[in-house]
């Protein structure tokens, strides 16, 4: 039965501490730029059929391949920025693993993508709302809703009603 | 809710498809039906004429889901039957009417599936047939794995093998044929989704070994209708009314409430789709379904009153 109380906004990534699967025949780790601490304890602590990589671009080629041949009981583990993690599991749901085969670690910084809804350009880097959008220019409200799918969050005109009526800066993360 | 939208529909054909199964077409009688999603089901209503109890069961439908012109569904007769099936079996006869509602489905496949692998047990193969038409049509991988006793069950396994030909396995039990399960599931690539539809032993038995392989759960899908088991009589009382209702062994609380003509909405009568939950005001509850989560039964606030019974020998609910 599902909660009636919606508090805050829940496409908001949430995430908890990670634990080896003990059942999944195979380990695959990625790590953005480099091997979290985290992540080398999870590697070193699991058997023989595992395998480590480090990647700078979530959609590398080598990355694709070695997702397409995990195994159905495989499980993929993911550290490094949020968009980062969240566009290798998108890769990897395309590939065909289900979202409770993808294990992500807490994201090594709060820097997030922004997803302007007027020019549908994604600035990178965002740390502070209103942000300006590198597309269109325009100052951007930044919210928590997030697009699993772009891994970036949505932003939308801060003083679209009245060009004078800007938003106090604040940090978000 | 269960007393609106239902559709008139007339039984044109009645076919015995194995020992315990029979099959009926079911067409329109003033309206088209419509297409369906693979792994619908309808809820029918039978009988309810002058002192004649009205019964409620999900079926489903194993016709083409794009076909409007007619349905049809499977009846296995349950040894155990509180009416339904035996209903079916013994009263109903070509040009007969029935009420059905619209489709509903619970058990539709994932279509991000790079593979179907599908596990049929008895009367369990209804669902499927709806399927096939279009895996078929989309051209996407899939295997049948059909289990059933010939001296009672295995309606359509003949067609099956000849036209699926190598995607379809079947295990007759009184051949003494039997399906190595871990020996299915261990050979299957990423991105397969599995399926069972069957008694309650075949999907714990899949469900524990897909498990214990290391299997996403998400991948395993499941459906079982078996529908409401007699209980003790008990006596239910609406807070809100004031009414008292005697449920007696043979009925389900959502039956009794219904033959008080109480509406509740409900999709699957066999503790699933949640539509049917009430609030318990008072008394002790046996939970019986497969949708409240382990602290909701726990705090006894909340029920499923299609399967769920009275632990004791009074309820009170808050409608």
């Amino acid at each position: 039965m599902q909660t009636e109380q919606l508090n805050g906004v829940v496409s908001k990534p949430a995430y908890s501490p990670v634990e080896l699967n003990p059942k999944s025949s195979f380990h695959l780790f990625i790590a953005e730029q480099a091997v979290t601490g985290e992540m080398q304890s999870l590697f070193d602590g699991c058997g023989v059929d595992k395998e480590s990589a480090v990647y700078s671009d979530a959609s590398d080629s080598r990355l694709l391949e070695s997702l397409a041949a995990m195994p159905l009981t495989g499980t993929l583990y993911l550290a490094g920025s949020e968009p980062f993690i969240w566009r290798v599991a998108s890769h990897a749901r395309q590939a065909g693993l289900r979202p409770d085969q993808i294990r992500m670690m807490v994201p090594v910084s709060r820097e997030r993508h922004l997803f302007c809804c007027h020019c549908y350009q994604i600035t990178e880097g965002v740390t502070y709302s209103p942000f300006i959008c590198s597309g269109c220019g325009l100052s951007l409200e930044v919210t928590d809703h997030f697009a699993r799918l772009h891994s970036a969050y949505f932003g939308y005109q801060a003083n679209a009603e009245d060009s004078s009526d800007m938003p106090e800066k604040r940090e978000v993360g | 809710m269960s007393v609106i939208d239902q559709i008139p529909v007339r039984v044109t054909a009645v076919k015995q498809v194995a020992p315990m199964i029979k099959e009926f077409t079911l067409e329109a009688i003033d309206a088209e039906l419509v297409p369906f999603s693979p792994g619908a089901h309808v809820v029918v209503t039978m009988g309810g004429a002058e002192n004649e109890p009205a019964y409620r069961n999900a079926y489903s439908l194993m016709s083409n889901p794009q076909d409007k012109s007619q349905y049809r569904i499977a009846v296995r007769l349950q040894e155990d039957s509180r009416g339904g099936s035996l209903y079916m079996h013994q009263q109903i006869a070509v040009g007969d009417q029935l009420m059905i509602s619209p489709p509903a489905n619970l058990f539709a496949p994932d279509w991000m599936a790079k593979k179907h692998v599908l596990f049929a047990g008895g009367v369990g193969i209804t669902p499927f047939l709806s399927y096939l038409p279009e895996l078929q049509q989309r051209e996407t991988e899939f295997e049948l794995h059909y289990m059933f006793r010939s001296k009672q069950t295995g309606a359509y396994s003949a067609e099956l093998a000849e036209t699926l030909d190598n995607h379809c396995s079947n295990y007759d039990a009184d051949q003494g044929s039997r399906c190595d399960i871990a020996a299915v599931l261990s050979e299957q690539p990423l991105g397969t989704h599995f399926y069972i539809c069957g008694p309650q032993s075949l999907i714990d038995s899949v469900r524990a070994i897909a498990d214990e392989m290391g299997i996403p759960a998400s991948a395993v899908h499941w459906e079982e209708f078996a529908g409401a088991k007699p209980g003790q009589p008990f006596v239910v009382e609406l807070s809100r009314s004031g009414v008292e209702l005697a449920v007696s062994s043979d009925s389900s609380l959502l039956e009794t409430l219904e033959g008080a003509d109480i509406a509740i909405p409900n999709l699957c009568r066999a503790g699933v789709c949640g539509q049917c939950v009430c609030k318990v005001a008072e008394g002790e509850v046996e939970h019986r379904d497969s949708y409240l989560s382990e602290p909701e039964k726990q705090s006894g606030q909340v029920m499923m009153p299609c399967v769920s019974r009275a632990a004791g020998e009074r309820l009170v609910l808050d409608i």
